[in-house]
């Protein structure tokens, strides 16, 4: 029963990690598109302003 | 240092420029070699006290001595490499360096020289030094033990000026010199503790061939990725 | 393929394989004779140290193409191949021991294998750090690229070295291959390093993406405050 315990351990860290990094990314990625669509508003509507 | 031409000077030219200047600085003040030679020699009481007398005895010197040279080599070296990069740093040499129409492998060139007889100066004194606190006889094996140690030092030169180059370009970059340069050059350190040890054991030197010709290539391959890289380095 | 496809169909294709490999492992291929249950981490560290060093050759090729072209995909592709192989690299550090404890009675041996994998391990932190440390991103970019070059090809030698300077001292308890593979054996680590090769090209592509949206998020905001 020994051997279970690492083993359960071994899978547990590999999961949890790769996990956790692909969540961290994932958010990121939505944060910094989230920042981007809202800077790319903001040129737009200062270019329909000086068009005008 | 005027040319009567004014043509900008070649590949050895520059690089003759650069380590006379080098040198120049380092004999005047002499600041560098004196802080790097104290620390190796903390570093090499600090190891003299690391083991008890009993392990010392039964290791051996063979066995203690270049692992703890080397360790001490490598550790002062890094503290040479940090200085040899900050000369320029200062009042921006840096940007006159780097505008001057000549190759910049040139500058990498003169630096690993400098580098290398700021390191053959440390190990002049460091390891009759060493031979002294740990009771090694060196005089008989004074030949082979040079090659190997010039063998190793022009390549730990090399590398050191690469790194040394990269790190002094980033903020605060000092503190990474030693976690890069160290890993890095692993197989170097191998070699020399390794070819050390053969060579106070008394082996003749054909026995250790491949580790040998293992270092003469790593040298001529770090080189070559510097002097093809070096201007990368020295872009902005 | 058309690019936005291609995303998709990566992760479902990663989350379709990993539990079929689990299942492989844990259901199909039987209990070693010797370690028990085990040798089964043996089927994620396996996968896991193999596409850690096809990342240092990825980061290889990402680091000499942007130090050829200086377009910025080339230092994406570094970025993701020197994180997520920082990532995997450490989780073979850590499968590895856990492995060996309970294998060989000890944690750790200073075999090349093991420490070459250490080496690598210290490279890539060294060449992330030196990225935070740089003054701009494109500066970052260039030194990271020379030192991720370095490192690649100094890996090998690295290995070489390590295993002459061991090869002094007969190791005792060797790590060498393991037991000829029963035949559930063999398809589950098939199955897993499948697994294990969608995962690194779904984290790669995604780091790659959020490098890519974080330049031009930058652009963006240097273009604002020239502007203004």
């Amino acid at each position: 029963m020994k051997n279970y315990t690492y083993l359960f351990w071994g899978y547990l860290v590999v999961w949890v990690a790769l996990a956790a990094y692909l969540v961290a990314l994932m958010r990121r990625v939505g944060h910094v598109s989230r920042r981007l669509d809202a800077l790319e508003a903001g040129r737009k509507k200062q270019d329909a302003g000086r068009a005008t | 240092m005027t040319r009567p031409s004014g043509k900008p000077p070649g590949f050895f030219g520059t690089a003759a420029i650069v380590l006379a200047k080098d040198l120049r600085i380092e004999g005047r003040t002499r600041e560098t070699i004196a802080a790097t030679l104290l620390f190796a020699l903390v570093v090499l009481v600090i190891f003299g006290l690391a083991f008890d007398l009993d392990t010392m005895r039964r290791l051996g010197a063979s066995k203690l001595v270049p692992g703890v040279v080397w360790i001490t080599l490598a550790f002062s070296a890094i503290v040479g490499f940090t200085r040899s990069f900050r000369l320029e740093r200062t009042s921006e040499a840096w940007v006159a360096v780097a505008l001057a129409p000549v190759d910049r492998g040139a500058v990498f060139a003169g630096k690993w020289v400098a580098n290398a007889v700021l390191l053959v100066a440390l190990e002049i004194v460091l390891f009759p030094l060493a031979a002294v606190l740990f009771d090694v006889d060196l005089v008989s094996i004074a030949l082979p033990l040079a090659g190997v140690t010039l063998l190793h030092t022009v390549g730990l030169a090399g590398i050191g000026t690469l790194f040394g180059g990269i790190v002094s370009r980033l903020n605060r970059g000092e503190a990474l010199l030693a976690t890069l340069l160290l890993p890095t050059s692993t197989p170097l350190f191998l070699s020399a503790v390794h070819c050390t040890g053969s060579v106070l054991d008394g082996k003749p030197l054909s026995d250790d061939r491949g580790w040998l010709l293992l270092t003469a290539g790593l040298d001529v391959l770090f080189v070559l990725v510097s002097l093809l890289v070096f201007d990368a380095i020295l872009e902005d | 393929m058309p690019r936005r496809l291609a995303y998709p169909l990566l992760a479902v294709a990663t989350l379709a394989t990993m539990p079929v490999a689990l299942c492989s492992i844990f259901l199909r291929a039987p209990e070693e004779r010797v370690m028990g249950a085990v040798q089964k981490i043996f089927y994620v560290h396996v996968p896991l140290a193999s596409i850690t060093f096809l990342s240092v050759f990825v980061l290889l090729v990402g680091a000499v193409g942007y130090l050829w072209t200086r377009r910025a995909a080339w230092d994406h592709l570094s970025i993701a191949a020197a994180e997520v192989g920082l990532l995997y690299c450490t989780l073979v550090l850590i499968t590895g021991p856990i492995w060996a404890k309970p294998a060989w009675g000890v944690w750790w041996t200073w075999e090349a294998k093991l420490t070459t994998t250490v080496i690598l391990w210290l490279l890539l932190a060294g060449i992330l750090l030196a990225r935070a440390y740089a003054a701009t991103p494109e500066q970052g970019a260039r030194i990271a690229s020379i030192l991720g070059a370095v490192a690649a090809l100094d890996v090998p030698i690295v290995y070489k070295a390590v295993d002459w300077w061991r090869g002094q001292h007969p190791i005792v308890f060797g790590p060498g291959k393991p037991d000829p593979l029963a035949p559930g054996m063999g398809s589950a680590l098939m199955l897993s390093m499948l697994a294990f090769v969608l995962l690194y090209a779904l984290l790669v592509a995604s780091r790659m993406r959020l490098a890519d949206l974080s330049d031009r998020v930058a652009a963006c905001e240097e273009a604002a405050s020239r502007e203004r």
